[in-house]
């Protein structure tokens, strides 16, 4: 067992496997890359009018983004009563000022101060001001993506995502009125680390064999064999880039104009957001780490506001058509990429990962990027570069 | 679930209290206090506008136009217990001055249906 983080990835890239096995290093995640950085957790669409909620997860913790009924500003808190434990609440979006817990009744503004328990005559001492739900003490949003932190200190949203910004700002820029995620999410749930949905996300070394039968499939309609690997491999205008603090982002062409073949509603890029927020296609993907071995991702298509209805259900029959749960795409990546991945890690003989695929070609770009081919590894070592930086500090207790 | 409709809500205690605590009056079929009216079983078919019913996971209502007194009033009926109540038009345009906040006594549970001792 290697018990410094930092000495499970090497100079020349390989990763040990026990980062994707260890339950040791999955609790020292959660205190070093859960537990402080900036967390997505919300879209603003979601939480438009005063008392909208929405139920997620920060880390593994449960968490209430709700927008306050008298104030409107955005709030985030522990989905735990503060009496014994439940969660405040249980549907994924609703609208409520106040929250009243299922188990005994206490009932809580939707911003967090406890109003009242049931029967109170039983409690002559009880200091109510100091029984809110707990707040996340950092909240902001940046173009409609809200983000929270534990930490009550630190680096500004901004600062944080620094390079990604030019992403998201394309991003909610896709519809005429901007996007909304009103369609909500369907999720997929995999016994395997939360790791690996991240990195499949930009992996197009993976595409022409995972994805081998919806390329016969679009041959078998068209005629002849799309030219996406052919594209992936020699197209220059494709390229990978480390954008730092482990965001990283593919770009099929120009980032406005640029396609991956011409899919509505795709994204001219995929954009990764350290640690756990992907864009794909027309999809905002979360990846929600539940154990070491589970993880459960939720996939929200991302809906142009002011556009027509046609032009958006071509959009969820798009995203459907390749992600859905009996899509052409998504069911072989939880298949090979994620529970063939899992089944081959239990062989620990000679436990390391090989992800320096492209490292001698990687070209600085502006603002302290990283610049590699369409297929290389730049996406992965970009989120491990930050993996390891955060997980340094934390160390295995 | 009870039916809903055109008619009228049925008044009364009915199935009310069936999914509430029933070791509290939140939860079941409360007497009527002062002003808080339990409506008269009754026709109201011409009196009482279609219901709307509004549901969350917290609560569960229905609301209607009621025009069987002298003047309209609104009528909201918890669903979980039966509790009835009306309010009038200055009662009603009075509630818009309120925040939320100040509303929240009234979301205490030991102000309402979880008293520990009758009001």
């Amino acid at each position: 067992m290697i018990t410094d983080p930092a000495a499970l990835i090497t100079d020349d890239w390989r990763v040990h496997g026990s980062i994707y096995t260890s339950r040791e290093l999955f609790e020292a995640e959660q205190r070093a890359i859960f537990h402080g950085p900036w967390l997505y957790v919300a879209h603003e669409s979601e939480l438009r009018e005063p008392g909208d909620y929405k139920t997620t997860y920060a880390g593994t913790q449960p968490v209430i983004v709700s927008r306050g009924a008298d104030d409107g500003e955005l709030h985030v808190m522990l989905n735990r009563c503060r009496h014994r434990g439940a969660t405040v609440c249980q549907a994924e979006r609703g609208n409520a000022h106040f929250f009243r817990c299922p188990y005994h009744g206490w009932t809580y503004r939707n911003d967090g101060p406890l109003r009242g328990v049931t029967y109170d005559d039983a409690y002559p001492d009880l200091d109510r001001d100091a029984l809110g739900l707990t707040k996340l003490p950092r909240v902001a949003s940046y173009r409609g993506f809200i983000f929270a932190s534990f930490a009550p200190e630190g680096e500004s949203l901004e600062d944080y995502l620094g390079n990604a910004k030019p992403y998201l700002d394309i991003i909610s820029e896709q519809g005429p009125d901007g996007i909304r995620l009103s369609a909500g999410s369907h999720r997929l749930t995999y016994g395997g680390n939360w790791k690996l949905q991240v990195e499949n996300t930009i992996d197009n070394y993976h595409f022409g064999f995972v994805h081998r039968s919806f390329l016969e499939v679009l041959a078998d309609r068209m005629g002849e064999a799309p030219p996406i690997m052919q594209r992936i491999l020699f197209d220059e205008t494709y390229r990978t880039i480390d954008l730092g603090n482990g965001h990283s982002v593919h770009e099929f062409g120009d980032k406005r104009t640029g396609n991956n073949g011409g899919q509505l509603g795709d994204l001219p890029f995929n954009l990764i957001v350290f640690p756990n927020l992907c864009f794909v296609g027309a999809q905002l993907r979360h990846v929600l780490p539940k154990a070491v071995d589970r993880t459960e991702v939720r996939l929200y298509p991302m809906l142009h506001d002011g556009a027509s209805d046609e032009h958006n259900a071509g959009i969820l029959r798009t995203h459907e058509g390749f992600y859905g749960p009996a899509g052409m795409g998504g069911p072989d990546d939880v298949e090979v990429a994620f529970e063939r991945v899992v089944d081959g890690l239990a062989a620990t003989e000679d436990d390391w990962l090989v992800m320096s695929r492209g490292m001698h070609r990687e070209q600085p770009g502006e603002n302290g990027t990283l610049i590699g081919h369409s297929a290389d590894e730049v996406p992965q070592r970009a989120f491990y570069r930050q993996w390891r930086r955060l997980m340094a500090k934390e160390g295995v207790r | 679930m009870r039916a809903v409709g055109v008619r009228g809500v049925q008044e009364g205690g009915g199935a009310a209290g069936v999914r509430g605590d029933v070791h509290g009056t939140g939860g079941a079929a409360a007497p009527a206090a002062p002003g808080v009216a339990r409506g008269p079983a009754g026709d109201g078919a011409a009196a009482q506008s279609a219901t709307l019913r509004l549901r969350s996971e917290f609560g569960d209502v229905a609301v209607s136009r009621d025009d069987r007194a002298n003047g309209p009033r609104l009528r909201i009926e918890d669903m979980r217990n039966g509790r009835v109540i009306y309010l009038d038009p200055l009662e009603l345009a009075s509630l818009t001055w309120l925040t939320h906040d100040r509303l929240g006594p009234f979301l205490d549970p030991s102000q309402t249906g979880w008293r520990s001792q009758p009001a």
